[in-house]
Parts: C-alpha cells; structure tokens; sequence
C-alpha cells in the first residue's frame, strides 16, 4: 500500500511545518543572512519509488468503529489496487534514482547563495523525529536546511506532484540570538516554530488521462522507460530547486509585493497570485506564502 | 456472521495497537530470510536434471543500506541487507532440482545479485513491502544475462511489530527468488539441451 498523500503532509508537517499551530511559510531576515557562515543541507526522503496517492476513504465516518472498520477495508482495497497499477511504472523506472537528481539540483542552486556557505549536502532515508533532531545537534554548521521531498501520481494517475518542505535551523550562538529557540516536552529543538525560514514549493504537471482510466495513463508514464516520468522528476527537481534559492532570499514584503503585481489564478481550487513564468511553466504564490510551479498542462481548462 | 466475528477481532487488536504505538524503536531486521509459512516448497520429481548453481557476490546498491523504510512511525534497520538476500538464494538450494556448489566445484551457472530496493511503507492500516533484484545469470565461459526482479507483499499493518515488518520483506522476497528459481531452472534446461 503506498503513502497517502495526506499522511505524509502530516508526517512532514509534525516534523517540519506543525501545520495548524505554525503558519508554513516564514521568510528568513535578511539582517540574519551575515551570521549564518555556514549551512549544513539535509534532504530526508522516505520513499524509494514513486507511488500513487489513494484518498482515505470516508464514508464509515461518524459509524464509530464499525465505519472505521469498513474505511480501513476500503482504504486496504483501494491501496492495494493502486499499488498494482504502479508496479509497471516502478519497473521502467527503476534505475532513476531521484534522489540522486535532487541533491545534485539542490547542491547546483543553493551553491550560488553566497550567504549560505552551503557546503555540504546530504540525503537520508530514514525520517523520523530522532533522525531530524540528531541531524541538527550533531551539525557542525551554523545552520541546518531541511529540505523533505516527496513524489507521487495522482489517484487517477494524470497527474505528478513533488513536494517540498524546506525549514532553516540557526545552530550557533548568533543565529539563536535572532529568535529564542523553544524545547518540546522531550527536549527536541527541530521543532518547526524554531526555523528562521520555512516553505512548502509544490511542481505540478499533468498528462492527458487514457480512455482507459488509471491503468492506461500510467502505461503513458511507463513508455520508453518511464521518459515522461523521468522528465517530469527531473523538471521538478531542477524548478523547485531553483524556486527554493530565489525564496530563501526574498523578503516577506517583496514577496507580498510580488504577488500584489501578479495576475490571479486558480490551481486545483486553490487561488494564488502568477508571480512569473518560463519556457516551461508559472510561479504561483498562494495567500498563505506556499510557491508552486505549474506546467502549462496543470492551467488548461 | 462475518460482521459479528470482525468485532471482537478489532476489539482484540486495540490494545495491540495503542502498544505499538508506543513503541517507536526502530524494528531491528534480521539478516537470515525465513520462507514465509504459506510458502510451498517446490518438489523436485525423480530423474529430473540437477541444475549446479555457484553464488557469486550479492551486492546491496541502495545508498542508504541499514534504512529499509518505516512502519507506523518505526524505523526499519537492516544490520546486513545483502546477507538476508544471500541467505534467501541459499534457499534455492532446498529446491531439490537447484544445486548450490563451492566456488571452484563444476558447475552449470554463476549467479550474482544486486539489492536495488528493498523497504517497507506504511500508512494508517496498510503496508507494503517491495524488494527489487537485479540478477546475472552466466554459464561457464558464455554471456551473462541481467534481470531484475521484483516482490511486492500488500497486507494491512497490524502492529507495526519486528515480526510482522520481517514477513513482509521475506514474502516480498520470496516472489521475486521464486521467479529466480524459475530463471535458473530455464537456463539450466536450455543448456542441457543444447
């Protein structure tokens, strides 16, 4: 069964964002920028392979444990039917290791932040609270990036997400000075309201559905080797990558005043400001500071 | 009746539940593969030709080798993944028509292999578990050939438990060494008879 989509925002949220008790998006002051000199940039990526984002199911809600039951049964039944579907994009993908393409992303754009002194980059595959706190306290740099990943398909199969979860972390005297840093009940410091800098940058991009439904449109994704998913990660990697060391430097008031000069538009239901655009898509600014970098394809009618 | 039985069942599996919540250690894998208990052992029928196998080098290739996932929050570690593996191709040796022989002794086949994913994902009340290999098959002096191969075991997550997180990887496992064995016995019968 793979990762809900919904669970893993909560995962990463509890790690990273506390959504709900912590706004998601905070810029990093630019007074701040002189006291960082150095940044330890850790990429927690939990999944191995792609998967398909199956909605938990509803319909038992307010049954009690008798609609619990009967949601766990649909939620097993339609987790499993997608992970079947996958298996066949999985296969053509196999030897494309994301995380690989990421870092190297991540290590090209946030190199050219001078402040930062970003020097050295790291993936870990093991997420979890203990695993994010060691790897602030064992930090030997100034400050420490996380950037949490996450990739899926759609329930339908059209539609590639990858997301990210980026928090910067002071960790010498300097930078703690800018903002007191709190403790858990259990000692934990990696706790999102402690982060100078916080934001969720979201690709989106999508490819026509097959007459045939989920299976048909993965087989599209699946073709020559997975070529359209192997574009699409890569497309991601390098925008989002790119996006994320623009808003890392950008001011909370420029980017207010970005969005203020932008055109309205609408992504999914969800209505942001267009703040720019390339060759291959548009940067949008939701109310709440999120970015998103969407194909031309996520704005089709 | 079916209804009435799944009850009390649920009811027996909350406490078990809200206990392993608790447990947030990480699982603690072993580096021996147990076929699963549904698992049936192939029968070899007499007179049938025995296929001499050499295991060469199994190779863990992911870039985290002691991570194989999570369960309900738990992290999974493997000691030695790539000695879980071996030990699982050692088993194609109880096969009866699968011969595994010392490097050195004669032999029909050398097989290599190569853990390219193997982890555990879990949500809510479901988990699955994936192992991926890629297998070179070669015959004394002839060309090899590469395949990769994949076991995928979808069953609910009960407990988070140790045992449980370690069928799922040994019944993924088992899939992809079943299509192994069947790769083997094809090139060994195909060289015979030649």
């Amino acid at each position: 069964m793979p990762f809900r989509a919904t669970h893993i925002v909560i995962l990463l949220c509890g790690l990273l964002c506390a959504c709900g008790t912590v706004p998601p998006y905070a810029a990093f002051s630019p007074a701040a920028r002189g006291k960082v000199s150095t940044t330890e940039v850790v990429m927690p990526i939990r999944q191995a392979e792609i998967y398909v984002y199956v909605p938990p199911a509803q319909g038992g809600a307010g049954f009690g444990l008798i609609g619990a039951l009967i949601d766990v049964s649909i939620d097993s039944v339609r987790a499993g039917k997608a992970e079947t579907a996958v298996k066949p994009l999985r296969d053509a993908v196999v030897d494309y290791n994301f995380d690989d393409v990421f870092k190297g992303e991540i290590t090209h754009s946030l190199s050219a932040v001078p402040w930062m002194g970003a020097g050295t980059f790291r993936v870990i595959k093991e997420v979890t609270p203990d695993t994010m706190e060691k790897a602030l306290t064992n930090s030997q740099a100034g400050a420490v990036l996380f950037i949490a990943a996450d990739y899926n398909l759609s329930n339908d199969g059209d539609e590639l997400t990858v997301k990210l979860y980026a928090s910067l972390f002071p960790n010498n005297d300097d930078l703690r000075a800018l903002k007191p840093v709190k403790k858990d009940s259990k000692g934990a410091v990696a706790l999102p309201a402690n982060a100078l800098y916080r934001n969720v940058l979201t690709y989106k991009t999508r490819i026509p559905p097959a007459p045939n439904g989920r299976d048909g449109t993965i087989a599209a994704w699946s073709a020559n080797n997975g070529a359209a998913t192997r574009a699409a990660l890569g497309m991601a990697a390098a925008k989002l990558a790119r996006l994320l060391a623009e808003d890392i430097q950008r001011t909370e008031e420029d980017g207010a005043a970005a969005a203020k000069a932008g055109t309205a538009i609408e992504i999914e239901g969800l209505s942001g400001q267009s703040i720019g655009s390339d060759s291959d898509g548009t940067i949008v600014r939701f109310a709440d500071g999120t970015l998103a970098y969407v194909t031309p394809s996520m704005l089709a009618p | 009746m079916a209804g009435q039985s799944v009850i009390p069942l649920f009811l027996l599996a909350l406490p078990l539940t809200l206990a392993a919540c608790a447990n947030r250690e990480p699982v603690a894998l072993s580096t021996q593969y147990e076929p699963p208990t549904a698992y049936t052992k192939p029968v070899a029928k007499g007179g049938e030709p025995i296929c001499r196998v050499q295991l060469g080098m199994v190779v863990d290739k992911r870039s985290d080798s002691e991570s194989m996932g999570s369960i309900g929050g738990r992290a999974i570690r493997a000691v030695d993944s790539a000695a879980w593996v071996r030990s699982g191709l050692e088993s194609l040796g109880r096969d009866g028509r699968i011969v595994l022989v010392e490097a050195g002794e004669a032999s029909d086949l050398e097989l290599k292999a190569e853990l390219l994913k193997g982890y555990v994902m879990s949500m809510a009340a479901a988990k699955t578990a994936d192992v991926v290999l890629q297998v070179h098959i070669s015959r004394r002096g002839g060309p090899a050939t590469d395949q990769v191969y994949r076991g995928t075991d979808e069953a609910p997550n009960w407990i988070a438990g140790d045992e449980e997180t370690q069928g799922a990887l040994n019944r993924a496992l088992a899939q992809a060494l079943a299509q192994v064995r069947t790769e083997l016995l094809a090139h060994c019968g195909a060289g015979k008879e030649g």
